[in-house]
């Protein structure tokens, strides 16, 4: 594993990646479940599970904070002792569960870091410059123009490393797929200006 | 005697009878459980999840459980109040935090709970509902966003048979309205406003309360009796300086009269409406002069004096006790004079005093001749009690001479002649309970086999209950022989009160057409006719202005039923109270104070005005 400054980028990353990332997945299932499952006719599920997935999103979105853990926790309680039927009672349950086995990756969250590489806010890609050889194949391939740099030519001896702007980048993989070299891995590092504002109404 | 079951709660021995509602059971014992979705007489719900209690280890919902024996409930300990707590945190936290502004405070249940759980604020982030709607209708507004899906307005519609409400969508998309979003005045809404009696927050009021101004606690409330028809149904109005802001029903949550319809609970406006009478007025050369009291009483006076002319005293039943007492001094001083009522009235209540009926305990409900109808605004507290009989367990026969509304619902219903079925039905009730061999069949086979099956009920039924009109009082007379009581529902709401006075009418039936022999008609009250009586010389005392009032000689102002106090007597034979709510128009006065002037001024001294209790002259 190589440092470098306050990020670190993982050898191999790209197949680290194909990993599930706990809260993701907390997430989905939660929000499928709003979506789809619930009758909504009882209080504390509905309600609560509606604040759970306002809180998840926070999680995943680096607006996340201990007390999004407590009321996450408090809520599913609730939820599992006094929902009406059993699917609210379950997925109370599988909430719970979730929290007890992996809380050191909701931790990570609310630090700002997701091991897996799929909370998209939580990550960046970054071009390993010794790496790249500027044949802009990336800058071809990437849609939302977030690859900056110029294309080595054949008169020219040497080349620039390509960058990507993070700001722009949507953590779409596709630059990482058509690089020959193997240059672009995910990374850790923080970015304090990708804070995304969550929606609340339902 | 219903079998007894002996639980203990909260460490606490008690006996209730068996299969009652553990929740209804805690708080006839003082025990009160948070509850926000619950009615008191329906199936519970179980929706908000606040009444949770403990049993012996196992957590259940209080609303929905039936008590049985060796129960052990806890309603309140540590971990239910957490959980209380968190869930009313979730529904404040969807919930417009305007507490301060909101027309339900210090009314709140939603605020209550808060309150006693220790809540200051929402403890979650703050959301809300993606689908407001704020509505207007004439009657009702209705503001989803403070709806918090308790379903009681769901339930209550639907227990009284208008169904229009209805909780849509499932997830985060439920929300409480009607079918296709219709507003309420093309859903079929009856505006009888019971949702605003259940609602537990803001989300349905009547219109006139959109804004928080006049709070609850400013307010004052006063017992009382609606008069508008027989069914007489409680209500307890909401005033403030001396005007009514607000009527909601009062026969208390279990009974099963708790309804008022839209008469009787948006009906006061008419108390400041155009066609108010506001001073006496004499007719001359055609039209409405306005006059004083003192010259007005002193023309009825003189009318009512000639001892030679015939005079008719009739009254619309909508007078108090008090004010019958009153008029029956003044007609017994008067010679020539008779009484009688609009319309039918019967000969007298048929049961003793100490047997009045009790509609509670009945279990089998008769109706004949009569078309209680909601819609039609003909009897409506009286067809929603049926509705609601039959949802606890009453049984329903129905004698009509074609198909109503209740039709549907009766374990018997007969079409046809009414009095032939009434008669077949009684002799073959008389026939099983007296053992004869024989009896009359009826032609129609169908109509056979309904007859016993209605006759075997009525045998089986323990406190069985028949209501008819005056006409048929005789015929049915005849089924209640061995047991049950008969009921006459007349169009006059005090008969029985004004009866029992010693104020007996002339005439069972008094048709307006044979008034040409009469020389003086004194009509009290809303009297119904609206075509001009023949008579030569027509007194009006009523509140307001009718088609009848137009042709009068002399118009009296009367007091309406919100503006005095005093006692009536409903068809069941029970003393209901009225409370004076708002303050009559200045020169309005009562009907016994009306009767006491005319009573005065007759014999030649001019007395100096009497004030009755309330003060006014």
């Amino acid at each position: 594993m190589t440092q470098t400054e306050n990020s670190v980028i993982l050898e191999g990353g790209w197949k680290k990646s194909q990993g599930y990332c706990v809260v993701r997945n907390t997430l989905n299932f939660v929000a499928e479940f709003l979506d789809s499952d619930m009758c909504g006719r009882c209080m504390p599920c509905t309600l609560g599970i509606y604040e759970m997935k306002i809180r998840l999103q926070n999680l995943t979105n680096r607006a996340g904070s201990c007390e999004d853990l407590d009321a996450i926790r408090k809520v599913a309680v609730t939820v599992r002792d006094s929902a009406l039927c059993v699917k609210g009672k379950k997925a109370a349950r599988n909430i719970i569960d979730s929290l007890e086995r992996s809380i050191s990756h909701y931790y990570e969250h609310i630090d700002g870091k997701c091991s897996f590489f799929k909370c998209s806010p939580l990550y960046i890609y970054k071009i390993v410059p010794d790496k790249c050889n500027a044949c802009s194949e990336c800058l071809l391939a990437c849609e939302h123009n977030a690859v900056v740099g110029e294309k080595s030519s054949r008169f020219f001896i040497g080349s620039k490393a390509f960058e990507i702007i993070s700001e722009r980048c949507v953590r779409c993989g596709a630059c990482l797929k058509v690089c020959p070299a193997g240059a672009i891995l995910p990374s850790h590092a923080m970015m304090d200006n990708m804070f995304k504002k969550t929606d609340f109404t339902a | 005697m219903p079998e007894l079951v002996d639980l203990r709660i909260n460490g606490k021995d008690f006996h209730f009878p068996k299969g009652s509602n553990l929740l209804d059971a805690a708080e006839s014992v003082g025990i009160h459980i948070p509850n926000l979705c619950h009615l008191k007489g329906l199936k519970g719900a179980g929706a908000c999840r606040l009444c949770l209690v403990e049993n012996r280890c196992k957590t259940i919902t209080a609303c929905t459980t039936e008590i049985k024996k060796n129960m052990d409930i806890i309603t309140d300990n540590e971990r239910l109040r957490s959980l209380r707590k968190t869930t009313v945190d979730l529904i404040l936290s969807m919930h417009p935090a305007d507490c301060m502004t909101c027309a339900k405070a210090g009314d709140c249940l939603l605020q209550k709970y808060a309150c006693d759980l220790g809540i200051k604020a929402s403890s979650f982030t703050r959301k809300r509902f993606a689908h407001p709607r704020v509505e207007y209708s004439p009657f009702i507004r209705y503001s989803q966003q403070y709806c918090i899906l308790c379903g009681r307005c769901v339930r209550i519609c639907k227990e009284q048979g208008t169904r229009v409400l209805n909780i849509m969508g499932r997830g985060l998309e439920s929300r409480v309205t009607t079918a296709d979003d219709q507003s309420f005045e093309e859903s079929g809404c009856l505006f009888c406003g019971s949702c605003i009696d259940v609602c537990p927050v803001n989300a349905i009021a009547e219109a006139s309360m959109a804004d928080g101004t006049i709070r609850q606690w400013e307010r004052t409330k006063a017992k009382t009796t609606c008069l508008s028809c027989t069914s007489a149904c409680a209500m307890v109005t909401s005033s403030f300086n001396g005007e009514i802001l607000k009527i909601e029903s009062d026969a208390g949550a279990n009974s099963c009269e708790q309804y008022l319809c839209k008469k009787g609970r948006f009906g006061f406006g008419e108390l400041k409406s155009d066609t108010r009478i506001l001073a006496p007025m004499v007719k001359q050369n055609g039209i409405f002069v306005k006059t004083d009291w003192d010259h007005a009483l002193a023309v009825v006076a003189q009318q009512l004096s000639e001892t030679k002319s015939r005079k008719k005293i009739v009254s619309c039943g909508r007078l108090t006790n008090e004010d019958a007492r009153s008029a029956g001094r003044l007609i017994s001083d008067l010679d020539n004079c008779d009484f009688v009522f609009a319309g039918e009235s019967f000969r007298g209540p048929s049961w003793p005093d100490e047997e009045k009926p009790d509609i509670e305990q009945s279990d089998l409900i008769l109706i004949a001749g009569l078309d209680p109808s909601q819609k039609e605004n003909r009897l409506p507290g009286f067809e929603v009690l049926i509705r609601k009989k039959i949802n606890r367990n009453a049984r329903l026969i129905v004698i009509h001479s074609m198909e109503i509304s209740l039709s549907g619902l009766a374990s018997v219903a007969l079409h046809g002649d009414i009095s032939s079925n009434l008669k077949h039905f009684s002799n073959r009730l008389n026939f099983i309970e007296s053992g004869e061999t024989k009896h009359s069949e009826h032609t129609d086979s169908s109509k056979e086999n309904q007859i016993a099956l209605g006759v075997k009920l009525f045998l089986e039924s323990d406190k069985p209950l028949v209501f008819v009109p005056p006409s048929l009082m005789e015929a049915a007379k005849g089924i209640v022989r061995k047991k049950g009581l008969v009921v006459c529902l007349t169009y006059n709401v005090n008969e029985n009160g004004i009866k029992s006075t010693g104020l007996k009418p002339a005439e069972l039936k008094f048709i307006p057409e044979a008034t040409g022999c009469d020389d003086v008609v004194y009509a009290i009250g809303d009297v119904p006719y609206s075509r001009a009586l023949k008579t030569d010389y027509l007194i009006v005392q009523n509140s307001h202005m009718t088609e009848l009032a137009e042709t009068a000689d002399v118009l009296l102002p009367s007091a309406a039923f919100h503006e005095v106090n005093g006692t009536i007597t409903d068809y069941l034979g029970r003393t209901r109270t009225l409370t004076m709510s708002q303050k009559p128009s200045k020169l309005s006065r009562e009907h016994k104070e009306i009767f006491r002037n005319i009573a005065n001024r007759r014999m030649g001294a001019i007395h100096p005005i009497q004030m009755d209790s309330c003060g006014i002259p």
